[in-house]
């Protein structure tokens, strides 16, 4: 067993690559999006992350990474073959529209700012103090930004 | 008074050119009624002789004949009136003439009808030939007899008899009133076979009957638990890929669908002695149960012996 350096640099990418194949292949035109379950071969290999997954469907499908949204994915037991799901939208705009918000999270296109958990308890429990019109004065002063 | 005088001349040019047509026309006249009254000399002996009996015949053709003789004769009293120049209006014999026209209207179909048979039986006539067969063919054909609007003419033509019918009325046939519901006779052998099929897939004598075979040995696996998860599993699965989520699986479901199967749960398949009572002929399903089930029931319940749950199934393990 010998180590190669230019694998470890590569990170997790062993020397098998993945393969990607689609079932049930649906194209949806009530959400202007193609959906289908994608089954990965990966043998000797860890399961797959998303990132690449959805590389490869948009070069199957020949669109840009960015309106691919897989999800769902579980590995059978003992390993080499995992299931999910992916949907391909037509533009961006339909994607922002009707995608959840975590899955945009995931994807990088929306931002949830949220304050720190901690700071949020103390601004409820420093709200129980107030009553009435005072209450709503502290919620604006500490509104979150 | 023009007028008139031109209605003259052309009448009088009318019969200028119609004079020869219609000496023709007489000399026609009299050479045909002199046929006509030598043929009728002839048939007149004959009548007188007797010859001509239509007692046997068609009624039919007798109507027709009578009808035409009336026919005839009021005509004939008719055109002597108009050749004196006596008026024939309202006269009875008018009457009598319209009637038989009438009567010879209405036979005319009828006798079409019948033209086959008579036909027939006119050429036998002349032929002078009878024989066996002939009965036969003079048998009424079917297809021209269309409607049945004057009986007697029709039972005179015979129609073909049915050569089954001795032997239909040999044969008993039930009356069938209302419908008659018909159970189970293959209800009965029903249970019977699935009894039947039981046993003979029963894991115990299929092991006795790998003994004797010599087709190779094949290993499913077939724990009847796990089939039953299997099956919850596959079920998931197609639901999830049909709509596109992933549900939740409770730890106790995941348990069950990764389960091995116990004693517990098996004895009673492996340890039921008396399932061979359905490869008997007399094996009736329907017997009393109760001896059956209680020896089910009875080897779950003695699980207190060997084998002890899971303690014990492990003994059984390390045997091997």
């Amino acid at each position: 067993f010998c180590v190669d350096p230019k694998h470890e640099i590569m990170g997790k990418e062993s020397e098998t690559t993945a393969t990607v194949r689609t079932r049930k292949f649906l194209t949806n035109r009530l959400l202007n999006r193609k959906q289908m379950v994608v089954d990965v071969l990966h043998p000797d290999r860890a399961t797959v992350p998303k990132s690449e997954i959805k590389e490869k469907l948009a070069k199957m499908y020949k669109t840009t990474g960015d309106v691919v949204f897989c999800f769902g994915f579980r590995t059978a037991f003992g390993g080499g073959k995992s299931t999910g799901f992916a949907l391909i939208y037509d533009t961006l705009d339909y994607a922002k529209k009707i995608e959840p918000k975590y899955r945009l999270v995931r994807q990088g296109l929306l931002e949830v700012k949220k304050t720190a958990r901690k700071q949020r308890k103390e601004r409820k429990n420093r709200m129980k103090k107030a009553r009435g019109t005072a209450k709503a004065k502290l919620a604006a002063a500490t509104k979150k930004e | 008074m023009v007028e008139d005088q031109k209605q003259e001349v052309g009448s009088s040019a009318t019969i200028a050119s119609d004079l020869p047509k219609g000496v023709a026309l007489l000399a026609d006249l009299a050479t045909n009624l002199n046929n006509a009254t030598a043929t009728f000399d002839v048939l007149a002996e004959k009548i007188k002789n007797g010859e001509l009996n239509s007692a046997k015949g068609l009624s039919l053709l007798e109507l027709k004949n009578q009808s035409f003789l009336t026919y005839m004769a009021n005509l004939v009293y008719l055109t002597l009136r108009k050749l004196k120049g006596l008026k024939i209006e309202k006269d009875s014999s008018i009457d009598r003439l319209v009637e038989a026209r009438v009567v010879l209207e209405r036979i005319r179909p009828l006798e079409d009808k019948l033209k086959y048979q008579i036909d027939k039986h006119v050429k036998t006539a002349a032929d002078g030939v009878v024989s066996a067969d002939d009965t036969l063919r003079l048998t009424g054909n079917l297809d021209n007899i269309v409607s049945s609007s004057d009986d007697d003419e029709e039972k005179e033509v015979t129609s073909k008899v049915k050569k089954t019918d001795d032997e239909e009325q040999k044969i008993y046939k039930i009356p069938k009133i209302t419908q008659a519901h018909y159970d189970g006779e293959a209800k009965k052998n029903e249970a019977k076979e699935k009894a039947r099929r039981r046993t003979l897939n029963s894991s115990m004598l299929r092991d006795a009957l790998l003994e004797h075979t010599e087709d190779p040995e094949v290993v499913y696996n077939n724990d009847v638990l796990k089939q039953r998860a299997i099956k919850k599993r596959r079920e998931l699965e197609v639901f999830e890929e049909e709509n596109m989520i992933r549900k939740v699986v409770s730890r106790r479901d995941k348990a069950a669908m990764r389960q091995m199967t116990t004693l517990g749960t098996m004895g009673s398949e492996i340890l039921g002695f008396n399932t061979m009572d359905a490869l008997q002929h007399d094996y009736d399903p329907s017997a009393p149960a109760a001896k059956r089930q209680k020896t089910g029931k009875s080897s779950k319940s003695k699980g207190k012996g060997k084998f002890k749950g899971k303690k014990g199934f492990k003994k059984q393990k390390h045997r091997f």
